[in-house]
C-alpha cells in the first residue's frame, strides 16, 4: 500500500514536471505563447524606455581639425579598410579620440603622442555583432553577470566579435571589468506561432485582439474626453503580463522574435504581422526562399544560418527543405538579414567550425549560395546592429561611431584568416601574439614556424 | 500483327548488338585547372580529362591531349577539377539502428553490407559536398561493432553495384565511447575482451589456413563469427580503429598494429594524441584520419591546438581529415579540411588528407583519389579551392556518369 502511494507520489512528480499543468493555483492567466524573451518578469520596467537617437550617418571625412590636443588617440595604420557602409581605402589610417572615430582616410593628419598601430598588409573591419550569443558576455545585469577574466570573452575577440546582445542587454565584449560594457538594453518580446501547437496560436491571437480593441476604445475616449472631461477611461488593469506584451508590440514600442522554419508557419506569422502591424525578426526561416517576396511585405528582418539543414517535408506542396541559396534569394527581394552560426556559444571540446569562432566562415557558406561577399560581411556586422538597435554606434567604419575595429591578417571570409588585433573603444582588447591562444598558427613573417616541444614520449637521451 | 511483332523482334536485336559492338563511351573534360593528387603532385592548367567507360584514360593539357572522335565534350573552362572525396569514417548510408546493432561489447561477425541503402538524401547531399565515396562503419558504443562497406555515393543502382569493397574495414573501438555499453566497462576489461576476441579469430585464421594448405586433415568448421576477419589477417582489408587521447592511442599501436599485425587506420585521433607522433612514425603502415574534431584545447599550455597540424608537426605524413558523418554532414568534408588549415595545417596537404590520403588507407588508391590514368572516373568540378566554404561543388562525376549537377538543382 505505502509503495503504491510513492508510486503514485512519484507518477505525479512526473507529470508535474513532465507536462506544463499550473500545480500552484493560483488564479493568473498564462499564455504560454507569449513569454518576453530573456527578461524576467520582475525586472520589467514600467513605462517606455528611453529610445536610442536614431543614427545619424556623417559624411566620410579626409580631414579633421587636430585643435584640442588633449585626449587619448588611436592610430591605425597601412591597412585596407573595409568601412562596411562606404568605401573600401587601401593603405589607409583610422584615427580615434578617447574611443571614437574621428577621421578615416589617406593622408590624414595624426597627433605625435597618438598610440600607432603599424597594420599594413592587414584588413581592417568594424568590429563583428553577433546577433546573439551564450557565453561570451554576462546575460543579465553587468556587475552579477559579466565574468572580467572569462576565456568565452577572448575567443570571442579571437574571433573578431567585439559587440553581441545575450540577455537583456547588447553588450561589448571588453576584459578585465564588469562596468560599461553596455551599449544597450535590449529585449525583444518572444513569441511562438507554429503549427505544431494550434492552442498557443489562438491564445496569442486572442490576446492581440483584445488588445487592440481596447486601444480601439481608448482612442475613442480620448476623443470623447475633449466632449466631456469627466468621462470615464476605459478599464485597463486587465493588461498584465501577456496582455501588456501584446500591447507592446501593438504600440511598435517592442520588436517581436520567434522561430520559424516552414513555409506554412513563415505565411501564418506574416499574416499576423500585416494584421496587426508589428515588427518582427525570424529567426531560421529554412524556407523562406520558397516565397521570399513573403518576408519582405511583412517587414521582417531574418536570422539565417545558412547551412541549416532540414528535410523536405513530403506531405506538402512541391518545394521544401532548406536551401544553401536562402541567403542570396532573400536579399535579392530586399529583406534584410544577419547571420548566425547553428551554435550560439564558443566550445572548446573540439568540433570546430559550427559555432561563433567561425562566423565570418558560417556567412562564406552563403557566399557558396550566390550571396555578394560585402553582402555577407553586412550580415555579420551592420546588418546585425540594426536589428539591435546598436546601428549608431557600432557595425561599420564611420566618424562618430565607436573605434571598434578587428584587424585580420587575411580576407574576413577566408578560412586562413586570423584576427591579428581586436580593439574595442579605442583600446586594443586582444593582440594575437601577445594572448597565447592562437600564437603558435602562422605568426607574422613566419610560414613554417617550431612546433611546441610537447610531442611525447620522450625517449632516452632525448633533450629535455 | 504477327508481322509488326516480327518487326519489333528484330529491331530490339540489331540495337542490342550494336550496342554491344558499338564505340565505347567517351567524355572529354576541358576544364581551368586540375587538381591531380597524384605521386607527382602534379597541377595541369587549362587542361582535358578524357573518360572512357568509366575510367579515366587521358589527362594533360588542352593542347597536348587529342579528343578522340565522337566524345560527348564538357566544356567548363572556369572550373577545377578535383579527384572525388573519399570518407573514411561515415556511419550514414543505412538505417542508424541497423548500422548500429550493439549486442555485444564484441560483435566479430557483423556487418553494415546487411543494412546498406545506396541511395538517399544523405548521399544526395555527399555528392553535392564532392564526396563520391564514403567507408560506412557501425558505430563505437562498443569495442568491437562489425565490418564496414565502402560504397560509391553515386545513389543509382543495387547494392551490388554501389559497393566497392565489403568488408571495407573492420571496426573497432578501443576507449572512450564503449564505456556507455550498459554495464558500465573500463578499459581493463575493454581491451582484455577486444585481446580476446582478436586472439580467437587469429586461432580460427590459423587454422582454417593450416587445414587449407594440407597442413592439418580434419577441416575446422567454418563460423561466420570470425571468416571475415582472414581478409585483415592477410592485410587484405583494415581496422578502423576509434582512438583518441594519447593512452588509448598508445594501446592501439601496440595491441592491433603491433601484437596482431593488422593494417591500422587511427580513426579520431583527436584531443592530446598528436603527443604520440613518434609512435605512429615507427610503423609506415598506420594512416591516421583526424576528425571530427579539429581542435584541441591544451589546458596546460592555455592554447588552442589544430590536430591536424600538430600530427604533421610531429612528422606524422600519412595523415587525413574525416567527417564522422552524422557527428559533421557528410557534404562538410572539405570544410573540416578548411578547419585544420585554421587551426595551422596547409591547403594542399589538406586536400589530399580528403583525396588521395583516405583512399590509400582504404587500400583502395589503385581505384580511387588521384587523377591517374587507369583510375575510376571519380572527380568532382568546383569554382575554386574545394575546401574555401565560397567555393561550390558544381558537378559531380562518378564512374564516368554525372551524377549531381548544380544547374539542374544546387543542394550544397
Amino acid at each position: 500500500m505505502i509503495s503504491n502511494f510513492k508510486s503514485f507520489l512519484v507518477m505525479l512528480a512526473v507529470i508535474l514536471l513532465v507536462t506544463d499543468i499550473p500545480f500552484t493555483g493560483g488564479t493568473s492567466v498564462q499564455l504560454a505563447g507569449v513569454a518576453e524573451a530573456q527578461d524576467p518578469p520582475r525586472r520589467r520596467r514600467r513605462g517606455r524606455r528611453p529610445q536610442p537617437p536614431p543614427p545619424t550617418p556623417e559624411p566620410l571625412a579626409k580631414e579633421e581639425p587636430l585643435d584640442e590636443p588633449e585626449g587619448e588617440y588611436l592610430a591605425i595604420e597601412g591597412a585596407t579598410i573595409h568601412t562596411i557602409t562606404g568605401p573600401v581605402i587601401r593603405g589607409g589610417t583610422v584615427l580615434s579620440k578617447d574611443g571614437k572615430i574621428v577621421s578615416i582616410g589617406v593622408d590624414i593628419a595624426v597627433p605625435d603622442d597618438a598610440q600607432k598601430i603599424d597594420a599594413s598588409g592587414h584588413h581592417l573591419y568594424p568590429g563583428l555583432v553577433a546577433f546573439r550569443s551564450n557565453g561570451l558576455v554576462g546575460s543579465g545585469e553587468a556587475e552579477k553577470s559579466q565574468d572580467p577574466f572569462a576565456l568565452g570573452t577572448v575567443t570571442g575577440l579571437a574571433a573578431g566579435i567585439t559587440s553581441t546582445w545575450n540577455g537583456s542587454r547588447v553588450s561589448k565584449l571588453i576584459r578585465g571589468q564588469v562596468t560599461d560594457l553596455t551599449l544597450r538594453r535590449q529585449s525583444f518580446i518572444s513569441i511562438s506561432y507554429r503549427s505544431g501547437n494550434p492552442g498557443k496560436k489562438k491564445e496569442l491571437r486572442e490576446a492581440l485582439e483584445k488588445v487592440q480593441e481596447h486601444l480601439r476604445k481608448m482612442e475613442q475616449h480620448a476623443l470623447e474626453k475633449q466632449k466631456d472631461p469627466d468621462a470615464a477611461a476605459p478599464d485597463d488593469k486587465w493588461i498584465r503580463g501577456p496582455y501588456a506584451i501584446a500591447r507592446s508590440l501593438l504600440l511598435a514600442e517592442k520588436v517581436a522574435i520567434s522561430r520559424v522554419s516552414t513555409i506554412f508557419d513563415l505565411r501564418e506569422i506574416c499574416q499576423l504581422a500585416r494584421r496587426f502591424g508589428f515588427k518582427m525578426i525570424i529567426e531560421g526561416a529554412e524556407e523562406a526562399w520558397i516565397e521570399p517576396g513573403l518576408l519582405a511585405r511583412c517587414g521582417a528582418s531574418v536570422v539565417l544560418t545558412p547551412r541549416s539543414r532540414r528535410d523536405r517535408d513530403e506531405s506538402r506542396g512541391a518545394a521544401g527543405g532548406s536551401s544553401i541559396e536562402n541567403a542570396r534569394i532573400l536579399h535579392e527581394s530586399g529583406v534584410p538579414f544577419s547571420i548566425m552560426p547553428a551554435s550560439k556559444g564558443i566550445a572548446l571540446w573540439g568540433l570546430a567550425g559550427r559555432d561563433l569562432s567561425h562566423l565570418p566562415l558560417e556567412a562564406a557558406f552563403a557566399v557558396r549560395g550566390g550571396l555578394p561577399e560585402d553582402v555577407a560581411v553586412e550580415s555579420i556586422t551592420i546588418e546585425p546592429a540594426r536589428m539591435l538597435g546598436v546601428a549608431d554606434r557600432v557595425g561599420s567604419i564611420e566618424v562618430g561611431k565607436d573605434a571598434d575595429f578587428i584587424i585580420m591578417d587575411g580576407d574576413l571570409l577566408s578560412y586562413m584568416s586570423h584576427v591579428r588585433w581586436a580593439i574595442i573603444d579605442g583600446k586594443v582588447q586582444y593582440d594575437k601574439m601577445e594572448e597565447g591562444l592562437l600564437d603558435h598558427i602562422r605568426p607574422p613573417g613566419e610560414d613554417d614556424p617550431p612546433a611546441p616541444d610537447d610531442h611525447w614520449p620522450r625517449r632516452l637521451g632525448d633533450p629535455l | 500483327m504477327r508481322t509488326i511483332t516480327w518487326i519489333f523482334l528484330v529491331i530490339i536485336i540489331i540495337t542490342s548488338v550494336s550496342e554491344s559492338l558499338g564505340a565505347a563511351e567517351v567524355h572529354a573534360f576541358r576544364v581551368g585547372k586540375i587538381v591531380t593528387m597524384d605521386g607527382a603532385d602534379r597541377i595541369i592548367n587549362n587542361a582535358v580529362v578524357i573518360v572512357t567507360d568509366g575510367k579515366i584514360t587521358a589527362l594533360g593539357r588542352a593542347r597536348d591531349v587529342q579528343i578522340p572522335p565522337g566524345a560527348t565534350i564538357i566544356e567548363k573552362p572556369q572550373l577545377w577539377l578535383v579527384p572525388g572525396m573519399v570518407e573514411c569514417h561515415n556511419h550514414t548510408g543505412g538505417s542508424s539502428s541497423d548500422l548500429h546493432d550493439y549486442v555485444y561489447l564484441t560483435n566479430p561477425g557483423l556487418r553494415t553490407l546487411e543494412a546498406i541503402v545506396p541511395d538517399g538524401v544523405e548521399m544526395e547531399r555527399a555528392r553535392a559536398g564532392g564526396v563520391t565515396t564514403v567507408l560506412t562503419i557501425p558505430g563505437s558504443g562498443n569495442n568491437m561493432s562489425g565490418f564496414g562497406t565502402i560504397l560509391k555515393t553515386a545513389g543509382t543502382g543495387s547494392v551490388e553495384e554501389a559497393v566497392l569493397k565489403a568488408p571495407g574495414s573492420l571496426k573497432i573501438a578501443q576507449a572512450g565511447n564503449p564505456e556507455r555499453y550498459f554495464y558500465g566497462v573500463g578499459r581493463s576489461f575493454m581491451n582484455f575482451n577486444t585481446r580476446q576476441t582478436l586472439r580467437k579469430a587469429m586461432d580460427y585464421h590459423k587454422a582454417r589456413t593450416a587445414w587449407e594448405q594440407g597442413e592439418r586433415a580434419d577441416e575446422p568448421p567454418k563460423d561466420l563469427h570470425w571468416e571475415e576477419f582472414r581478409a585483415l589477417f592477410r592485410r587484405e582489408t583494415v581496422a578502423s580503429v576509434h582512438t583518441q587521447m594519447y593512452q588509448v592511442l598508445m594501446t592501439t599501436v601496440k595491441m592491433v598494429a603491433g601484437e596482431f599485425g593488422i593494417r591500422t587506420v587511427l580513426d579520431h585521433s583527436t584531443f592530446d594524441a598528436w603527443k604520440v607522433a613518434r609512435l605512429i612514425n615507427e610503423d609506415q603502415s598506420i594512416y591516421t584520419i583526424n576528425g571530427p574534431r579539429q581542435l584541441h584545447y591544451d589546458r596546460t599550455q592555455r592554447r588552442l591546438m589544430g590536430n591536424a597540424a600538430r600530427w604533421w608537426q610531429g612528422g606524422v605524413r600519412q595523415l587525413g581529415i574525416n567527417t564522422d558523418s552524422p557527428v559533421v554532414p557528410q557534404e562538410e568534408l572539405f570544410y573540416q579540411a578548411a578547419m585544420a588549415c585554421y587551426y595551422g595545417w596547409t591547403p594542399y596537404e589538406a586536400l589530399k588528407g580528403v583525396t588521395r590520403i583516405p583512399a590509400e588507407a582504404l587500400m583502395m588508391d589503385h581505384r580511387l583519389g588521384s587523377i591517374t590514368v587507369g583510375l575510376d572516373a571519380d572527380f568532382c568540378l568546383w569554382t575554386g579551392d574545394p575546401i574555401d566554404p565560397r567555393s561550390s561543388c558544381e558537378m559531380t562525376v562518378i564512374d564516368g556518369q554525372v551524377t549531381y549537377d548544380a544547374n539542374g538543382k544546387r543542394v550544397f
